[in-house]
């Protein structure tokens, strides 16, 4: 385990962007984690002394509508939108991961049924699906994760669906198949690691993909309710203070991009190592 | 291409969009009665209402008839394009139609500043690969890409509406009031539309009859023009089409930041309405749009490329 561990963390830091990434990305869950636990930052406190103050040394970030500071309110919201990026992009995974290995193990009239439901969902122009989810079901986090799931997960169906044929086409697993192997047997000695770096790696490219959906639905006020700060939602808040205070929507937008950048770094490195022959 | 086989490729292409459309309404039915407790007590104000009033309503958007037959109203209605009445009485279709151009003139306008922005900088980071403007213009493109449009959108209000004054901030109320939304989609598409142009034109200047071409002595803006740039257009086309699909279904978070009276935003104040018809009618109507476009993209794609001529789709 240990090793395995190893040898993938040396394979990132092989590729330049994905080690930029990596490190990014550390640090960026170091400041949303070990910040706010030590320094006692508290970004429900109120203080109609310093409204709409601009970034100086005691609010590094200024102050918000209400005399929040924006340093802690960026850096506990982070927390939340981290996790509604990882908890919709995994859910998509898992969901991503069981149809397409059953479409791919059975074939036939199942593989027919989830081909054309993943296809249906891609009908849906991008935030859509989940918009429409989450105005029936009422504006919570929990429909925004549900609604981001939801419309993810028939990219996951799709491609593992195609990784999962390539190798139930390929010799070994045919040879497999002769010497009468059973298909838990196949699914679990040859499918399941096979695919596991096409999985991994969608689910690295798809992590920031959900988090900006999340965060999309909070800034229209669909998902989080106030006061509980999320990036999304405190660009929500920011909205109708630009024209007096850019620092209120500056910095969450700030820490949203730095994190996808992170994301998308790393995902492009381990694309490159899995495939040299792509291209960017 | 036979013309029996074009005439096959456009009925199988045309079943396939009905089809999915056929599926797509089935799945904005389920999830329209998935709303929790009463549809008519979620809509409207029932606490005025009288018992009788409720039933009349219940009655009005069918409610009161079993689910099969909701299920085929709704299909029937749609297919016929019939798309209904808002809660407030209003045509459904015609509150749809007199947004479609604001969505339509956004979607254009989008397009062109992705090609605008995107096409130069994915043509000299191909031809200049593996060298410091590739890697810079490489960053760029990452980082266009990474940036939420929520996000690129305030920032832009921020710069060019309220510090320099140059555009109206929101509302489509001037000419050049299209210039900021269409900036922000257009930022966010030309980070794709560069690396999409940067690998198809690799893929075909490693190609033998480019580096007979470059044997032969031919100079190279000929050999760029006319041997690389026009092969690696059909990737760049397709991408452009969908994209343009995408942008004509409408873009809900880019016209609620600059208040564009388009599609996107008829859909959100639906919702903030509570407004079931207008919300379901929209979305439909914005999935027909985009699959349409989609199939006529890959129509097109076959007409485009060569290889696929060749070929009969059964």
């Amino acid at each position: 385990m240990l090793s395995t561990l190893k040898k993938g963390l040396k394979i990132i830091l092989k590729q330049k962007s994905s080690a930029v990434g990596l490190i990014l990305m550390l640090f960026l869950f170091a400041l949303i984690l070990v910040v706010p636990f030590f320094f006692h930052l508290d970004p429900y406190k109120i203080d109609y002394d310093e409204i709409l103050e601009p970034p100086s040394f005691k609010h590094i970030f200024g102050t918000d509508h209400l005399g929040r500071d924006i340093f802690a309110r960026v850096l506990c919201g982070g927390s939340l939108s981290l996790i509604a990026g990882f908890i919709s992009a995994s859910t998509a995974m898992v969901l991503g991961v069981l149809l397409g290995i059953i479409a791919g193990v059975a074939g036939g009239v199942i593989d027919e049924l989830v081909r054309s439901i993943a296809n249906v969902l891609l009908s849906f122009p991008s935030i859509i699906l989940a918009l429409a989810i989450v105005a029936v079901l009422g504006p919570n986090l929990s429909n925004v994760l549900l609604g981001v799931s939801i419309s993810v997960s028939p990219i996951f169906i799709r491609v593992i669906r195609g990784a999962v044929l390539t190798i139930m086409s390929s010799e070994y697993v045919l040879g497999a198949k002769a010497l009468g192997s059973s298909r838990s047997h196949l699914i679990i000695k040859y499918i399941i690691p096979n695919t596991a770096p096409t999985i991994i790696v969608l689910w690295t490219l798809y992590i920031p993909s959900a988090l900006i959906s999340a965060s999309a639905l909070n800034f229209l006020g669909l998902g989080v309710q106030p006061p509980t700060p999320e990036w999304g939602a405190l660009l929500n808040d920011a909205k109708n203070y630009l024209s007096t205070a850019w620092w209120t929507a500056f910095f969450p937008g700030l820490f949203i991009c730095i994190t996808v950048l992170s994301f998308n770094l790393l995902g492009d490195g381990l694309k490159r190592i899995l495939d040299p022959r792509l291209k960017i | 291409m036979s013309m029996l086989g074009k005439i096959l490729l456009v009925l199988k292409k045309f079943i396939t969009f009905f089809l999915t459309f056929v599926a797509a309404i089935t799945v904005i039915f389920i999830i329209m009665h998935s709303i929790p407790g009463d549809p008519i007590l979620y809509m409207f104000e029932t606490t005025t209402l009288t018992k009788e009033q409720i039933e009349a309503l219940r009655a009005l958007y069918g409610f009161n008839k079993p689910l099969y037959q909701q299920y085929l109203d709704t299909l029937y209605n749609f297919l016929s394009f019939n798309f209904g009445r808002s809660t407030r009485g209003f045509s459904v279709l015609d509150l749809i139609l007199t947004r479609l151009p604001y969505t339509v003139e956004l979607a254009i306008f989008g397009l062109l500043w992705g090609i605008v922005i995107g096409l130069p900088v994915g043509i000299i980071s191909a031809f200049k690969q593996e060298t410091l403007y590739d890697y810079s213009l490489y960053t760029l493109t990452l980082l266009f890409i990474s940036v939420p449009v929520f996000w690129s959108g305030l920032l832009l209000i921020i710069i060019f509406a309220i510090n320099l004054g140059w555009f109206p901030p929101s509302h489509a109320t001037s000419p050049n009031s299209v210039i900021l939304p269409s900036l922000t989609l257009g930022l966010a598409f030309s980070g794709e539309l560069a690396r999409v142009t940067r690998s198809s034109i690799i893929d075909i200047l490693e190609l033998d009859y480019v580096k007979l071409a470059h044997a032969k002595g031919l100079p190279f803006h000929q050999i760029a023009l006319k041997h690389v740039l026009r092969n690696a257009l059909i990737p760049i086309t397709t991408l452009c089409g969908m994209r343009f699909g995408a942008l004509l279904a409408g873009v809900p978070i880019v016209e609620t930041i600059f208040a564009w009276p388009g599609i996107g935003s008829l859909v959100y104040e639906a919702i903030l309405a509570r407004d079931i018809p207008l919300v379901q009618g929209c979305i439909i109507f914005m999935v027909f749009w985009f699959i349409l476009i989609n199939s006529l993209v890959d129509i097109s794609y076959y007409y485009l490329n060569p290889k696929l001529k060749a070929k009969v789709l059964f």
